[in-house]
């Protein structure tokens, strides 16, 4: 018998089923994450009193990066919650607007899809710092003579 | 109001995205630099992980706007459906390991700090270990020339302390708690005439003359830890003794007992014979002084007393009573006469004759008148003349007496012995410059503590009546007045350190000038 039921489970439900909006919960669950570790990354330089300019970059990704997706978190929930009539493509894709009047909503959807005008200064910031760090320790290690 | 178009949005999509791949590379590059350049720095290696999670994510999701966009340019939106759900899983999935590892970099950094401090302080170890190191290594290198300089000091230092203790002409010793000799220097053997052998076996107790002066040695080491100039007499192995003045420094073990004591003795046997003959010539002198005065006083009435009896002389007969008194009183008279005149000659007030004087003639002479008498005692007279003695300058008269009176001596110690011998000898000493008579009977010598009084005027051991006591005070006049002195030797010294019975008598009497000069 025992043997039948594993053969022949039937509707046992052992699996968990994942429906549609979990893919949404977890990717803004993965931004607060981000956020949180980005707070926790500032705030362990800050603890470590690293000095330089190339600490002081970092620290502005952090601040730049926590806000972009402070501004990614709220994008996603605008677009989940805005109406599809409120987007009206005519001729192509390029010509795409936001139907009027325009909603606080609607501005909130435009304004949170211009989010790498955040991100990529952060990315900058980032880029900055480490090309300090290389050229501090390409000095350092000239001046040791090593 | 119209609407507002996306278009912006969409242009800043594709060129973030697109600037979003370019500067996460170029900070990955950077990143992987570092690594590169500080391979075992952790902080680096954390940020590098950091940088490549970020990469990671900012790639896979400007890839997907790009691609989504592009679709949606094209028309072609509806493959972007079926791609969007692995674009944003991917994406989620880059989020969460970014997150992950920031949150990891902060325990790595906590990790590398303790190692870094630790490292830190391994380091400072191996700093004094390496100075240490050094150190050591530089003591090792010069330790042989060290330990060779430092021998060659010691070496030098023990030879300047053994040449000290082995030249000086005072006795040096070393003692232990119980007084036993444990070292005694060449000249310490010397004075007291042990070996260095027989001293090892000796003790303080029996080098000291009086058990007293032992005891008030340890005392004086004991209270003050050191002796300043202690008088004390030295024993010598063949009985005689020797003055000495004595210096001593206590020796202390680690807990300030004493275990022995080293001491300097200095010989002032000499000094004190010295002292002694300059005080008997101080007395002499004075008593010289004394005598001089009363001759003066006296050989006037003496004068005037035999001039009288002599005048009553003629006044009566030769066969009377009173004749004969007033022979007894000119006999006597003449005699205090003579005392007078040797007093007087003691005292050097009598004129002097300075010639030139061969003394091998004053011994001849006095020989001579002396010989009869000698051969009746049947004292034999040995002469030992040296030929080529120089001339002196002197009153031969006056030497001649000083021969005679030192040749009756000598005939008055044999005298009761019943036979003798007299040894006469002159010899030239060059080194002094001094010519040197020598009388030497064997009779039965001079008690040593008479010694120092032989030479006093009146002082004399034959019986009453026939002797003054001023034969050897006028002798020593006499030599003293030609410049000379006497020595006396009783018993004699031998050849080859042994005695012989009897008494010496030495007159050094310096050479005539002018022959001196010729010889220069």
């Amino acid at each position: 018998m025992a043997v039948l039921a594993l053969v022949l489970p039937d509707n046992a439900l052992a699996l968990q089923v994942h429906g549609e909006p979990e893919g949404l919960y977890v990717h803004q669950m993965a931004h607060l994450h981000y956020i949180f570790a980005l707070g926790y990354f500032y705030w362990d330089i800050r603890r470590a009193s690293f000095t330089g300019r190339g600490w002081r970059y970092l620290q502005m990704f952090c601040i730049l990066m926590a806000c972009w997706n402070t501004l990614a978190f709220i994008g996603h929930l605008v677009g989940v919650y805005l109406d599809p009539q409120a987007l009206l493509q005519t001729d192509c894709y390029l010509q795409t607007r936001l139907v009027g009047p325009l909603t606080l909503h609607q501005y909130l959807y435009f304004i949170t899809k211009l989010d790498h005008l955040m991100y990529v200064p952060a990315l900058f910031c980032l880029f900055l710092g480490l090309r300090s760090f290389y050229r501090s320790v390409v000095t350092a290690s000239a001046g040791s003579g090593k | 109001m119209n609407g507002l178009p996306l278009l912006p949005t969409i242009i800043v999509d594709i060129a973030g995205s697109a600037a979003n791949i370019l500067f996460s590379f170029l900070s990955l590059w950077y990143a992987f630099r570092l690594t590169r350049l500080k391979p075992e720095n952790f902080l680096w290696g954390c940020l590098f992980y950091v940088t490549l999670a970020i990469t990671a994510f900012a790639v896979s999701r400007a890839v997907g706007h790009i691609a989504k966009e592009l679709l949606f340019i094209v028309g072609r939106g509806e493959l972007w459906q079926g791609i969007a759900p692995y674009s944003g899983g991917f994406n989620t999935l880059c989020m969460i390991s970014v997150a992950a590892v920031m949150i990891f970099y902060h325990k790595g950094v906590q990790a590398y700090e303790a190692i870094e401090q630790e490292a830190a302080k391994l380091k400072q170890s191996k700093i004094r270990l390496t100075q240490t190191a050094n150190e050591l290594k530089e003591l090792n290198l010069n330790l042989e020339d060290k330990v060779e300089e430092r021998t060659a000091e010691l070496s030098k230092s023990e030879r300047k302390f053994r040449h000290l203790f082995t030249a000086s002409k005072d006795m040096v010793f070393f003692s232990d708690s119980s007084h036993a000799i444990l070292d005694m220097n060449a000249s310490g053997s010397e004075m007291l005439g042990y070996t260095a052998d027989e001293l090892s076996r000796l003790t303080l107790r029996d080098i000291f003359r009086h058990e007293g002066d032992v005891r008030t040695y340890a005392v004086m080491l004991e209270k003050d830890g050191y002796i300043r100039d202690l008088e004390s007499e030295f024993k010598k192995k063949d009985g005689t003794t020797i003055y000495v003045l004595i210096s001593a420094t206590a020796l202390y073990d680690e807990q300030g007992n004493i275990i022995g004591s080293e001491g300097i003795a200095k010989d002032l046997t000499r000094l004190k014979t010295m002292m002694e003959q300059l005080v008997s010539s101080e007395k002499m002198a004075s008593v010289g002084q004394m005598a001089a005065g009363i001759a003066h006083e006296i050989n006037t009435p003496l004068g005037i007393i035999l001039g009288y009896a002599q005048l009553m002389m003629d006044d009566f007969d030769k066969d009377s009573e009173t004749y004969q008194n007033l022979e007894v009183i000119e006999r006597q008279t003449k005699a205090s006469r003579k005392i007078v005149a040797d007093l007087l000659k003691y005292s050097r007030q009598s004129g002097s004759a300075r010639e030139t004087v061969d003394v091998n003639e004053i011994i001849e002479d006095a020989v001579a008148i002396t010989e009869h008498s000698l051969n009746l005692s049947h004292i034999k007279v040995l002469l030992t003349l040296a030929p080529d003695l120089p001339p002196i300058v002197g009153d031969p008269e006056k030497l001649r007496q000083v021969v005679v009176n030192l040749i009756n001596n000598a005939h008055h110690a044999m005298e009761g012995q019943g036979s003798g011998e007299l040894h006469l000898a002159t010899r030239f000493d060059r080194q002094t410059g001094k010519v040197i008579a020598e009388v030497r009977d064997s009779g039965h010598g001079i008690p040593e503590h008479i010694k120092a009084r032989i030479f006093d005027p009146f002082f004399t051991t034959k019986p009453v009546g026939k002797g003054t006591g001023l034969g050897l005070s006028v002798s020593y006049g006499i030599i003293q007045e030609h410049g000379g002195t006497i020595e006396i030797e009783s018993p004699v010294s031998g050849p080859a350190g042994t005695q012989l019975p009897g008494t010496l008598f030495r007159l050094a009497l310096p050479e005539a000038e002018e022959t001196a000069a010729i010889k220069e």
